[in-house]
């Protein structure tokens, strides 16, 4: 009786995936910068963009919609014009003004700015259908997808963007300055790859030593997201550092361990900031946290 | 011989030479891009009246009926019959750019109705924003799809619009045919459904319809003898339509792409359009002391006189007994009734939870049948268990009378009181009332939404 019962589910199971999103960071993805040439209209919003971001810190930021912006296969949709004047004043006062407040952070700010900031209106899904939250493009430049839902008070959408744009700043240091001495040792074994990542769940890659499953894809992610994570997410010492008193399960052993790996990292990534950029992390936290 | 040489010799310098000169006065690359461009923002911008649009963005769908008047400051102002989204892609305006590189391409660049229709269906729909210049076609501008790969590559034929072809859209009724939907929020991305019952007195018979709004296609499920439900149900005179037929709206009519016949109680019908001009809202109640918001309509034409109403109730749909099937859902895709999922509370009884199921005369073994509702886990060591509650039902048209009996079926050996309980109290609430109406989701393969007039739960089987 039950065995026909667990047959037909065996069947069923497979129908499920209709109703299933996946969520995932591509690849490192190949994207051509639009010609200058082609953008013809100047909008009072355009003179606001060259004012405030392209004189100010030569920081160009595309949102009129070009298909360079993803790569083949990828598909969205484009910024309604409504939605970028507010992600404007977002990334402004989430993502440069925390620099300002500072000791060094504007200079370090100016000088490491990428040239180009791409808004994207939706989300990303590649030919399987599959959910892109974010693209993985080393710091050259930040695409900001889901624009469209530009809303400063959803926290969820606001960690997204912030995760996003902390996250590729972040590569822009160890591109210059190079990983922490010996960074890719604290967790040496936890690493999995490019193309593997999206195994592991949130708990598994804390036990592994890592803030998210995506860091654990390489030392560079895993450098990019402890930073990203550490700025932006208010429960990072709950979740990540502090101790889980009383342990009585190999998981929560396992998860104490990671965390002891995830403080080393941070204090790592700590000193390696305020030694060859200046800029003191524990200032910038409480910078950002202050406008959350 | 010579003479036949000498004129070989002769075109030969003649076609050197035009060559070489062609190539002299030939405008360079970018100068021809740009004529080009400039060019197709002249043809563009030229109608006074703008370019009407009739776009199908793939085979599987109807018409939207589209006005796009270009301007030269890179703006088009985008009237459309599409009332999604609280009407903003009634009548906006958007900015658009002309490129060279497939050859011409119109992208419009903002977001309007284009991208509305090309997001649906987690960016699967079938639509698409940026456009390859084919040709001109006597006055029309031809146009194909940049974003379609292979086959079904839409074409799209921008034609002269005249003066008065802002009238043609239908935006009024649609959003009135909309209230036919009984939830608020596009929940599991199934799109937006509306179910209507008309009703043709003078032939006592009442045709179940669904209107698929999103792809603009109409499914006619059945036609029954009887106006309400009671008497279709005491008469039992009923027989399955079961057919789908895309559609456009144009003046306050729904007009098929081809006619639907029906043949029925010695009346033949031949349904080429469908009046949607005259519409009202009221209550209804579906369950004591439940009320819904209701659509009515009212016309002649191909049904004869009729009157309509949105309706959780259907004559016939494809919701039967599944002697060897199960329907079934991820146990998230179950709503309260703000349209919330109540999967945290599913998880708090089954932490391992994976499913929803519902068994409808499923035939154990031949002298043994399953009715039953309730949850599958599979824990770490990929071991699947049922919580299954078991309930007797009646069945009529869609709807489903629904007893819980104590004909439970457990595959745990041990399960839990909390587990037990939760069982009950969950199944309780979501089938609080005793009665489910069973709608039938279009173009999702089998897909239906049950809902419970009582409290307004609802969710998915597949």
């Amino acid at each position: 009786m039950i065995g026909k019962v667990k047959r037909t589910f065996v069947y069923w199971t497979g129908l499920l995936i209709l109703f299933t999103l996946s969520g995932c960071y591509p690849d490192e993805s190949l994207n051509v910068p639009v010609n200058e040439d082609q953008i013809a209209v100047e909008t009072d919003l355009d003179l606001y963009i060259n004012e405030k971001f392209v004189s100010e810190y030569g920081m160009a930021i595309r949102y009129r919609f070009s298909d360079n912006f993803v790569s083949p296969g990828q598909s969205v949709t484009p910024t309604r014009i409504e939605s970028v004047r507010p992600m404007l004043d977002f990334i402004e006062e989430f993502w440069i003004d925390p620099y300002k407040d500072i000791e060094n952070g504007e200079e370090f700010f100016r000088n490491h700015v990428p040239a180009e900031i791409i808004f994207l209106g939706g989300v990303i899904f590649d030919v399987n259908g599959n959910l892109l939250l974010g693209l993985a493009e080393a710091g050259a430049k930040i695409t900001f997808t889901d624009v469209n839902s530009v809303d400063v008070t959803d926290t969820v959408w606001r960690a997204r963007q912030l995760n996003t744009v902390y996250h590729e700043f972040a590569h822009t240091v160890h591109q210059r300055y190079k990983l922490p001495n010996a960074f890719e040792t604290i967790a040496a074994e936890g690493y999995t790859g490019p193309g593997s990542w999206f195994v592991l769940s949130d708990d598994d890659a804390l036990q592994r030593g890592f803030v998210s499953p995506y860091s654990t894809s390489s030392p560079n992610e895993d450098f990019a997201e402890c930073v990203s994570f550490f700025l932006f997410d208010p429960n990072f010492e709950a979740t990540f550092m502090d101790i889980e008193a009383g342990c009585l399960t190999e998981d929560c052993v396992s998860r104490n361990e990671g965390r002891l790996r995830i403080a080393e990292k941070i204090a790592t990534i700590k000193d390696h900031y305020k030694k060859v950029t200046g800029v003191d992390l524990e200032s910038l936290r409480a910078a950002v946290q202050s406008r959350l | 011989m010579m003479k036949k040489w000498t004129i070989v010799a002769v075109f030969s310098i003649l076609l050197i030479s035009c060559s070489v000169d062609d190539s002299a006065k030939l405008p360079s690359v970018e100068e021809r891009s740009s004529r080009a461009i400039n060019d197709l923002k002249d043809e563009l911008t030229a109608p006074q009246n703008g370019w009407v649009l009739s776009y199908r963005p793939t085979n599987q769908t109807g018409v939207f009926f589209i006005l796009l008047d270009f301007n030269e400051d890179g703006t088009v102002r985008i009237q459309s019959d599409v009332v999604a989204s609280n009407g903003e892609f009634i009548d906006q305006v958007n900015s658009y750019r002309i490129d060279s590189s497939q050859g011409l391409e119109l992208i419009i660049e903002s977001y309007g109705v284009f991208h509305y229709l090309f997001e649906l269906e987690q960016n699967s729909f079938g639509a698409e924003f940026e456009f390859i210049f084919i040709e001109k076609e006597a006055n029309n501008l031809v146009f194909r799809s940049k974003s379609d790969q292979g086959f079904d590559v839409t074409i799209l034929t921008f034609e002269e619009a005249g003066s008065t072809a802002g009238n043609s859209i239908t935006v009024e009724a649609l959003g009135f045919l909309e209230q036919g939907i009984f939830h608020k929020e596009n929940l599991g991305n199934t799109g937006s459904m509306g179910h209507f019952n008309f009703h043709i007195p003078a032939n006592n018979h009442t045709i179940s319809i669904t209107l698929d709004l999103d792809r603009r296609v109409i499914k006619f499920l059945g036609i029954a003898e009887g106006l309400d439900m009671t008497s279709i149900v005491a008469a039992n005179s009923i027989s399955n339509l079961n057919s789908e037929i895309r559609f456009s709206l144009s003046n306050e009519r729904i007009v098929l792409d081809q006619a639907q016949q029906i043949d029925f109680g010695g009346t033949s019908y031949q349904i080429n359009e469908i009046p949607i001009g005259n519409f009202s809202t009221s209550q209804e109640s579906f369950c004591t002391g439940q009320q819904e918001t209701i659509v009515n309509l009212s016309g002649g034409g191909d049904l004869g006189s009729f009157n309509a109403q949105s309706s959780l109730f259907q004559v016939r749909n494809r919701f039967q007994p599944a002697p060897d099937d199960v329907f079934g859902v991820n146990y998230f895709f179950i709503y309260d009734e703000s349209d919330n999922s109540i999967n945290t509370q599913i998880e708090a009884v089954f932490p391992d939870v994976v499913a929803f199921q519902w068994y409808y005369n499923f035939e154990i073994d031949t002298d043994s049948i399953l009715n039953a509702v309730g949850f599958v886990t599979v824990d770490e060591f990929n071991n699947a268990d049922f919580y299954l509650r078991g309930f007797d039902v009646v069945q009529n048209g869609n709807n489903l009378q629904m007893t819980f009996n104590g004909k439970d079926l457990i595959t745990d050996d041990s399960p839990t009181p909390a587990q037990l309980t939760g069982l009950d109290q969950l199944t309780d609430l979501i089938f609080s009332g005793g009665e489910v109406y069973m709608l039938e989701i279009l173009n999702q393969g089998g897909l239906f939404e049950f809902y419970n007039p009582c409290n307004k739960y609802k969710g998915f089987v597949l």
